[in-house]
């Protein structure tokens, strides 16, 4: 539970950030559930036009996704596509960082301490993170064809400001996804103002279990 | 069925038959509680070690699935093949999956679509797949089995090639799940020739989808010959793999060796035609039973001869001294009192042989005495008095007295040696004794030349008077021989008297308690004796009393007199005994008739009619001394006549 409250502060001080530098125009709430009726944590939510274009100045950011006590922090992390970014490691092991995913693979061999080269994400897409000598680490980057996203909370809410006027499709996705983020596309009218809830199939997923480490936290992140 | 064939004339055939039958009937009895409980408990014993060893296989089984699910769980975690596996070359990855293979020994090894399943590259396989000649995986449902597990994945043990591999499937993490990874082992005879090692029970594996037509082996301990045997006991086998309940045990005999079988499903949920056959053999298990019980058998028969040794001897020792206590007895049935039986054993045989000898022996006294008696006493009175407690008393009862005696006999002893008497005297009581006894009469007493005889005691017979009589006439014809002797010596010859009465007298034991005499007492007896005296006044053989006449009808007396005898008071009539009524002659008659005409006269005291009648008897039988005897009374009462009140008694005043 000690990461899931870190991610929290993470969070709010990434949407603190995107904020602070936009005009204000319509936001819209969304809340996502899986078809349990949960909320769905860590759920991408990006806004395109209705066409499917992006849409928002393409921000080049230059983000950080630490390794910290054998695990990813952010879990979950949405970019525009063009950025980049780095990964620490805070731990005193070593950490071997790869990605198989078609948006990006990449391998950073074994290393420690200070951040290599940034890696850059110039394919959209999702880069799934992992640690090739930890299986349980796991981290996923969301590279987005729009600057217009956000990632859900604990309670499967979001929001999304600085939205145009006009139609607009939403799309969702998480790791559970079951299918392909367009089956979850929904057409909105950011004037309706009313909070957008998306209810998503989710499938089963595995995952590999955390070695005992000398902190004694193992078990299932 | 005849009865008689089961009864045992030898006393040693019954206690041996008795005793065998009882020892058989238990020793088997005791057999076959053994046997049973033997039997039952090695029955037991191997359903126990079955039923473990079921446990074991299954055990075997999954620790072998755990290990190949870590086996493949370090390839689906390799880097570099996962490497590989993004490279998308399929020869690469065929290639790690050999090298894997070869690894950890496995028999087979795939790669599936992990959307699809399809096979992307296959150990098994001689073709190299690509994206277009890609075939479904064999076994979908296990594909199912994986996506819907926790873990995600799947394991079950599937025919593969002909032959039981067990499969363990596993998802490729990179670090998303991209592929299916497979990995499958043989169950081959090494499995298990490994339970059985374990469990020391003998593991088949074999294919009952079509057993009741084929058996396909796949695997098996046993030795060959068991192995082809099971081919034979395929029904049996295929209606255990029907069963609902595989938990009970079934007896396979396979090569005339009995099994102790029990038919597992490979796959618990019993989707797998393939099962399992656990075996013990029964006869290892009865191994040290089967041991015990060759002793058995020998103590068995040792007991059995011993025991019929030990009949045969304690039978002898009862049926010899018995066979010798018979053929005793056998003796002394013949009379034969001098032998005794020689038993010199001292239990109850003993006891009884000596019991024997004295019964023996108090036997032979017995008949001595017996002998004895009957000479010195009379047969009839010896069998009375050995009949009964000889005591001293007697009972009033109506007895014929005889008594005889040899008239002349001082006369006959002049000049004679005793010895010669003595000589003579045997013989003619020889002769008389056994009238006597002929006419069943009993000899009370000799006295001197006399002899005393009763009829009627101890034995009462209808006719004693009668029988009495008989013997008188026939003891006077007895004489005839001894006096044909005396008249060839000129010696006087022999004449005998008799006398009888008939009367109520006391009959029975008399003299002390110590020595005694069967007799009789009485009146009656007396006046016999006073008859026999009178015999020679008269100058008959015989006199009777009125008493013994009036019972013998048969016979024609003639009335002698009637005489007051000496020491008695009332007159008595005496008669004599002339024949048989039937022998009776006319000249006999006629005498008879003039006599009795005297004697009236005589009587009637008309003296001169009586001397007449008398006179003329004397001219025609001048032999006869009666007719004298009142010729002289007659004369004397002429002269002299008797008192007024005569009447017509003769008193003696001798004895």
């Amino acid at each position: 539970m000690k990461f899931i409250g870190r991610y929290k502060i993470y969070y709010f001080l990434f949407l603190a950030l995107l904020c602070s530098g936009v005009e204000a125009a319509q936001a819209i709430d969304f809340q996502v559930f899986d078809n349990k009726g949960n909320f769905l944590e860590n759920a991408v939510v990006m806004v395109t036009s209705q066409d499917g274009i992006p849409l928002g100045a393409n921000e080049i950011e230059k983000i950080v996704i630490d390794q910290k006590d054998k695990e990813f922090a952010p879990y979950m992390t949405a970019l525009s596509v063009g950025s980049s970014a780095v990964f620490p490691n805070n731990d005193k092991i070593r950490h071997q960082v790869y990605s198989f995913s078609e948006a990006k693979k990449f391998e950073i061999p074994l290393y420690k301490n200070a951040p290599e080269q940034p890696i850059d994400f110039d394919k959209t897409g999702v880069v799934a993170l992992a640690c090739n000598i930890h299986d349980w680490m796991k981290a996923y980057i969301f590279v987005s064809p729009s600057s217009l996203y956000a990632i859900t909370d604990a309670n499967g809410k979001t929001k999304i400001d600085n939205l145009p006027n006009g139609k607009l499709e939403v799309q969702v996705w998480h790791p559970r996804l079951k299918g392909k983020p367009e089956s979850t596309t929904q057409i909105i009218m950011p004037t309706d103002a009313q909070p957008i809830s998306f209810t998503i199939e989710t499938k089963r997923v595995w995952r590999p279990h955390r070695a005992p480490s000398q902190a004694g936290s193992g078990g299932y992140r | 069925m005849n009865l008689d064939s089961f009864k045992f004339r030898h006393f040693r055939t019954r206690i041996l038959v008795f005793v065998l039958t009882l020892l058989i009937l238990i020793q088997n009895a005791i057999f076959l509680a053994v046997n049973s409980v033997n039997t039952q408990n090695a029955h037991h014993q191997i359903d126990q070690a079955l039923q473990l060893t079921r446990g074991l296989f299954y055990d075997a089984l999954e620790t072998r699935k755990r290990r190949l699910q870590e086996k493949i769980r370090l390839l689906s975690s390799d880097y570099a093949f996962k490497k590989a596996f993004s490279s998308g070359d399929i020869e690469t990855i065929l290639s790690v999956l050999e090298n894997h293979q070869a690894r950890v020994s496995a028999d087979v090894m795939m790669l599936l679509t992990f959307e699809e399943g399809d096979i992307i590259a296959d150990t098994s396989s001689t073709t190299t797949m690509n994206k277009t000649n890609s075939k479904p995986f064999y076994f979908p449902e296990l594909l199912s089995q994986a996506f819907n597990s926790e873990q995600g994945e799947g394991s079950a043990i599937k025919l593969f090639n002909k032959l039981p591999h067990q499969f363990v499937l596993v998802p490729l993490f990179t670090p998303e799940p991209n592929a299916w990874i497979v990995i499958a082992y043989s169950l081959k005879d090494q499995f298990t020739h490994q339970i059985q090692a374990a469990t020391q029970t003998h593991v088949t594996l074999f294919d009952a989808k079509n057993s009741a037509l084929d058996l396909p082996i796949f695997a098996s301990t046993l030795p060959s010959v068991k192995r082809e045997a099971l081919a034979d006991q395929r029904h049996m086998i295929n209606s255990l793999t029907k069963k609902d309940i595989f938990n009970q045990s079934s007896t396979l005999v396979l090569d005339d060796e009995p099994y102790i079988s029990l038919v597992v499903p490979i796959d618990t949920t019993k989707s797998s035609s393939i099962f399992a056959l656990l075996q013990r053999p029964l006869n290892k298990a009865l191994e040290a039973y089967l041991g015990i019980r060759k002793t058995f058998v020998f103590v068995f028969i040792f007991a059995l001869i011993a025991s019929v040794i030990g009949i045969l001897f304690i039978a002898r020792s009862v049926t010899r001294p018995v066979r010798v206590l018979v053929a005793s007895a056998k003796r002394i049935e013949h009379g034969d009192y001098t032998t005794p039986v020689a038993i010199k054993q001292r239990d109850e045989l003993g006891r009884l042989a000596h019991s024997f000898n004295k019964m023996m022996k108090g036997l032979a006294e017995r008949r001595q005495v017996r002998s004895l008696l009957g000479k010195v006493v009379s047969p009839a009175i010896a069998d009375e008095l050995l009949k009964k407690d000889i005591e001293l008393g007697g009972e009033e009862r109506k007895v014929t007295m005889l008594f005889s005696d040899i008239r002349n006999f001082t006369s006959l002893c002049e000049g004679r040696a005793p010895k010669d008497i003595l000589d003579f005297l045997n013989t003619y009581l020889t002769s008389v004794s056994d009238v006597i006894e002929k006419h069943q009469g009993v000899i009370d007493k000799y006295i001197g030349d006399a002899v005393m005889a009763l009829y009627g005691a101890p034995i009462q017979r209808t006719d004693d008077e009668s029988r009495a009589i008989l013997s008188a006439m026939e003891m006077c014809t007895a004489l005839d021989a001894v006096n044909i002797e005396l008249k060839k010596t000129n010696k006087p010859l022999l004449a005998v008297g008799v006398g009888i009465n008939t009367d109520i007298v006391v009959a029975g034991n008399m003299g002390s308690k110590a020595r005694l005499n069967y007799t009789v007492i009485g009146d009656g007896v007396n006046l016999a004796s006073r008859l026999e005296g009178l015999t020679k006044q008269y100058g008959v053989e015989i006199i009777v009393s009125e008493s013994t006449k009036q019972a013998c009808p048969d016979f024609i007396f003639r009335e002698l007199d009637k005489v007051r005898v000496k020491g008695k008071s009332d007159p008595v009539i005496i008669f004599e005994p002339i024949s048989l009524t039937k022998n009776l002659n006319i000249e006999q008659s006629d005498e008879l008739q003039r006599y009795k005409q005297a004697l009236n006269w005589y009587r009637q005291q008309q003296w001169q009619e009586a001397l007449k009648g008398f006179n003329c008897l004397i001219h025609d039988f001048p032999q006869i001394k009666l007719y004298k005897v009142y010729q002289e009374r007659t004369t004397q009462y002429i002269s002299n006549p008797p008192s007024e009140d005569w009447d017509g008694t003769y008193t003696f005043t001798t004895k």
